[in-house]
């Protein structure tokens, strides 16, 4: 067989440029950490990477809208139980004022003393969430809940959500809680502010008989009994709630790491076998250089 | 003796001649299309006085280490690599553009759904908003870049058939000539084997731009042919290719035989071969194939954010305007139309839009449209027609049979893509209604669903729905008629003012239900919803954005890995077929050294057959 001269070494040089071009691949490879750079180095690979990458971006605006509901509802949490705690201390001044001993003008002291609670309530009713909005806002978030009657609820009645995966309630229905709770009797409702009203109104006044007082502050307390109860139950939802997401937060970081794992897995070099494609390289690019060095030096004409 | 002279210097004529060959192999190793040669010896036979010893040998010729089969073999495998090889290198480019997933277009369209995501929990905060509106744009003007960029990749595509095709010109000219030069000459035998390397390497070269095929005759001049048929060198005379504008689409180039009389042949890229073949099928099926999804997917993604927005209100209360637009669908006619019908073509449905351009022919009767993207047909002789989301309406004029239409619709939408809005108030967060069961409401009937298809603006008078018993129910409000005793069953619709609702739950007597005009829409997150579901929604013919978008990527890779695979086992065969053919007729120079020494002994051997002679002459005469 003949073997062509310049066609040998043209094969030489083509084979020498081929192993130094996989060379070159496999330290680029090893410095980028990748091993899918383009669709081409494996096209399955790289569509699932695609949605991968889109299922971590998901995550992350999932874990967005949990972390801001994680936020508001503690908010609400606090609001919760600071309006409970001004629930009891006007229930402890209104038994207090039910001494049957009191002489109106130690009433008027109850009434100022209910006064002051009345428009803690009302503040924590109306209180800001730091997120544009108010605790109570309802489906509305721009609108200050309650007038100073508190009579008056301006928001759409209802909640604002947020989440695809896991909904969360992000501010609460501000009639359920304070103006419209379930009456005693159960058929109707009840405003709380207008209950306290009614009891400052009947300490303020000197002119009604203790009895008719009591009667009515024992009315009053009643009423508070069940707005405090109604707090402690949307407490309990806005407590459960909150659970839950932690709970998803829990999920979607374990989400993320599983999609980053298989992303990993699908287009990132394994570096061991990075390092030994690149030793391997090497070597054959060094074992060729040589051979070729040699070879191409042997010639017929150096002996004639 | 002088017989013997005679054989002596014929000896040295002829290794003389074999030396020369060797310097003239050696001299032209490393030349292209060279073909090694071996000088033809021949005994002169003669019948002597002592019977038959010879007169000598006789250098009769100079031979090319040749064989046709292998130099056709090596021919034709070139041209099937180049072919490979032009498309897999342009598909390399195409590959690259997608390389990166992380600032890839479905990364920027989660970035999109990702600010809606955003804008669910802060829909008032302009900053939230403002970022929206930069994403969408990012989008608009990431999905028109890369249609942009894969267009440039044609462009480069169609600028190297141009130079290909130049190269093809100088070949058959050349082929033309060295026809003539044979038909003229009967030169040296020598300069014949130099015109038979040349023609050969021509041939070879101009294999690489399209497949030919040549045919020597009796005259010794050769004919070429193209892959089907069609003669581009007859005799002294070579046709002239040229590349221009395809009759049916002007942005895709064709190649056309222009003939020694000037007639005009178009060739098909199945019918070119070599390297124009792999170009043409770049330039038109792999970019069409990129450029369709990716303007369908446009399309989809504008139609639905801008349907999602039309169904909301903005921050002032106003219906949703669009958030983008994409590049009109338009109808062209082809060049060599000879009727004046026009025709247009429109988005009806973007969600059944197919990542195709369609070709409209007319045949005097009816009408066919054929989908390019898979040859699917349907023929109709009426319009409107309504065919994978789009509607096609005639535009005036009467088209002529045969006249013929290319319908571009999936590769117009990613090039016009763009962002509308620079207000970030005209995001529509908001529904235009709201609802909320009355706060002394007992009972727990609700409203389930609120859909509004007409909305009436913010002055939509509120509506309400007071239940008389557990089954019947009185409705207030404007534009209602105020009507009494409406029998209530849960699931059921009611609609006024534009709007349908549907209730479930069981009421109480006095329970209410209100409905009314949304009275804060830039704190209103419902929309934002809406539009947040854009993001796994599978409005792109039936699949989720990031699923056609993975397809479009798997798509690339796949092609571009098959066509580079192709391209090396088309190589290996080229090179194969091209060492086969080397070891037939290329120089080894360890041969030629050793056919050197073995001449110059030749050449010696018959110097001192001369000297010989010569002796024996002089004894000859030394001894008279």
């Amino acid at each position: 067989m003949r073997i062509s001269t310049a066609y040998a070494q043209q094969l030489a040089i083509e084979g020498l440029q081929e192993r130094q071009s996989q060379l070159l691949r496999a330290q680029e490879q090893l410095a980028g950490g990748r091993r899918v750079g383009v669709p081409s180095d494996d096209p399955v690979a790289a569509a699932e990477a695609e949605q991968l990458r889109s299922r971590e971006a998901r995550i992350e605006s999932e874990r967005r809208a949990a972390s801001h509901a994680k936020h508001l509802l503690s908010g609400a949490e606090n609001a919760l139980s600071d309006a409970s705690g001004v629930l009891q201390a006007a229930r402890d001044a209104l038994l207090a004022s039910a001494n049957g001993s009191l002489a109106p003008i130690d009433r008027a002291k109850f009434a100022i003393e209910l006064r002051g609670l009345r428009e803690q309530l009302l503040s924590v009713a109306n209180r800001a969430d730091g997120a544009d909005g108010y605790v109570f806002g309802g489906q509305s978030a721009s609108v200050v809940p309650f007038d100073a009657s508190g009579t008056t609820y301006a928001p759409v009645g209802g909640t604002q959500v947020v989440g695809v995966e896991q909904v969360n309630p992000v501010r609460l229905d501000g009639r359920e809680n304070f103006s419209a709770i379930r009456n005693g009797t159960g058929t109707g409702t009840e405003n709380i502010f207008v209950q306290l009203d009614a009891a400052i109104a009947a300490l303020e006044d000197p002119a009604l008989p203790q009895s008719t007082v009591a009667q009515t502050t024992a009315g009053v307390i009643g009423s508070i009994d069940r707005a405090t109860e109604r707090l402690a139950q949307t407490r309990t939802l806005v407590g459960e709630r909150l659970r839950a997401i932690d709970m998803h937060e829990q999920a979607l970081e374990s989400g993320s790491i599983e999609a980053q794992a298989r992303m990993s897995e699908l287009v990132d070099l394994d570096f061991t076998r990075g390092v030994a494609a690149l030793v391997q390289h090497q070597t054959t690019y060094d074992a060729a250089l040589r051979s070729y060095a040699q070879i191409a030096r042997m010639t017929l004409f150096d002996y004639v | 003796m002088t017989d013997l002279l005679r054989i002596g210097s014929s000896a040295m004529r002829a290794a003389y001649a074999q030396l020369q060959t060797t310097g003239q192999n050696i001299a032209n190793a490393a030349t292209p299309g060279y073909v090694r040669r071996e000088v033809i010896l021949e005994e002169q036979g003669d019948m002597g006085a002592e019977g038959y010893v010879g007169r000598g040998v006789n250098a009769s010729g100079v031979r090319r280490a040749y064989d046709e089969f292998l130099t056709r073999e090596s021919i034709s495998n070139r041209s099937v690599s180049a072919q490979d090889g032009a498309r897999g290198d342009a598909l390399a480019r195409l590959d690259r553009l997608f390389a990166d997933p992380q600032t890839g277009l479905g990364a920027s369209f989660d970035d999109v759904v990702g600010s809606f995501a955003d804008l669910t929990t802060r829909p008032r905060d302009p900053a939230t908003r403002s970022a929206v509106l930069q994403r969408i744009e990012q989008f608009a003007q990431r999905a028109g870049q890369l249609d942009g960029r894969i267009l440039e990749l044609r462009d480069g595509a169609q600028a190297r058939m141009g130079s290909e095709i130049a190269k093809a010109n100088d070949a058959l000219r050349s082929l033309a000539e060295i026809n003539r030069r044979i038909q003229d000459g009967r030169g040296a035998q020598a300069a014949s084997n130099a015109l038979l390397d040349e023609r050969d390497r021509l041939l070879g070269d101009l294999n690489t731009v399209l497949r030919a095929n040549a045919t020597i005759g009796q005259d010794g001049r050769a004919t070429v042919y193209s892959q089907r048929g069609e003669a581009l060198v007859t005799g002294t005379s070579a046709v002239r290719l040229t590349l221009g504008p395809t009759d049916l689409d002007p942005t895709q180039l064709g190649v056309t035989v222009v003939r020694g009389n000037g007639t005009q042949v178009a060739l098909q890229s199945t019918e070119l071969g070599g390297s124009l073949s792999g170009l043409m099928r770049f330039a038109t099926q792999d970019v069409d194939a990129a450029r369709m999804r990716l303007g369908r997917l446009s399309a989809a993604v504008a139609a639905e954010v801008n349907a999602v927005q039309a169904r909301g209100v903005d921050a002032d209360g106003r219906a949703g305007e669009p958030l983008l637009a994409i590049g009109a669908a338009r109808v062209t006619g082809a060049t060599a139309n000879t009727g004046a019908g026009q025709f247009n073509v429109q988005i009806a449905d973007a969600r059944q839009l197919q990542a195709s351009d369609y070709e409209l022919a007319f045949d005097g009767v009816q009408y066919t449209l054929t989908r390019l993207s898979d040859g699917e047909q349907r023929q109709f002789s009426s319009f409107p027609q309504d065919v994978d989301g789009l509607t096609l309406t005639p535009n005036g004029g009467a088209p002529a049979a045969g006249d013929r239409y290319l319908v571009r619709s999936a590769s117009s939408f990613a090039a016009g893509m763009r962002s509308l809005q620079s207000n970030a108030a005209r995001i529509a967060t908001a529904l235009p209604m709201a609802s909320e069961p009355g706060p002394t409401n007992r009972g727990d009937v609700r409203i389930e669903a609120l859909e509004v298809s007409s909305y009436g603006g913010p002055g939509t008078p509120p509506v309400t729905l007071t239940f008389t018993s557990a089954g019947t129910f009185d409705v207030s409000g404007g534009g209602t008629g105020n009507p009494v005793g409406l029998p209530y069953t849960p699931g059921m619709q009611l609609s006024y003012n534009g709007w349908t609702i549907t209730m479930q739950g069981s009421p109480m007597v006095g329970d209410t239900l209100r409905i009314a005009p949304t009275q804060d829409p830039a704190s209103d997150n419902r929309n934002a919803r809406l539009l947040q579901a854009i993001g796994d929604a599978r409005f792109v013919d039936g699949a989720t954005v990031i699923d056609r978008y993975a397809e479009l990527v798997g798509e690339v890779g796949s092609r571009t890995r098959s066509a580079q695979s192709s391209a090396d086992m088309s190589l290996r065969l080229y090179e194969d077929a091209e060492r086969a053919r080397n070891e037939m007729s290329g120089v080894n120079l360890d041969e030629e050294a050793a056919r050197m020494l073995q001449y110059q002994q030749a050449y010696q051997a018959a110097a001192k057959v001369i000297a010989t002679a010569n002796e024996m002459f002089r004894s000859l005469l030394e001894a008279a």
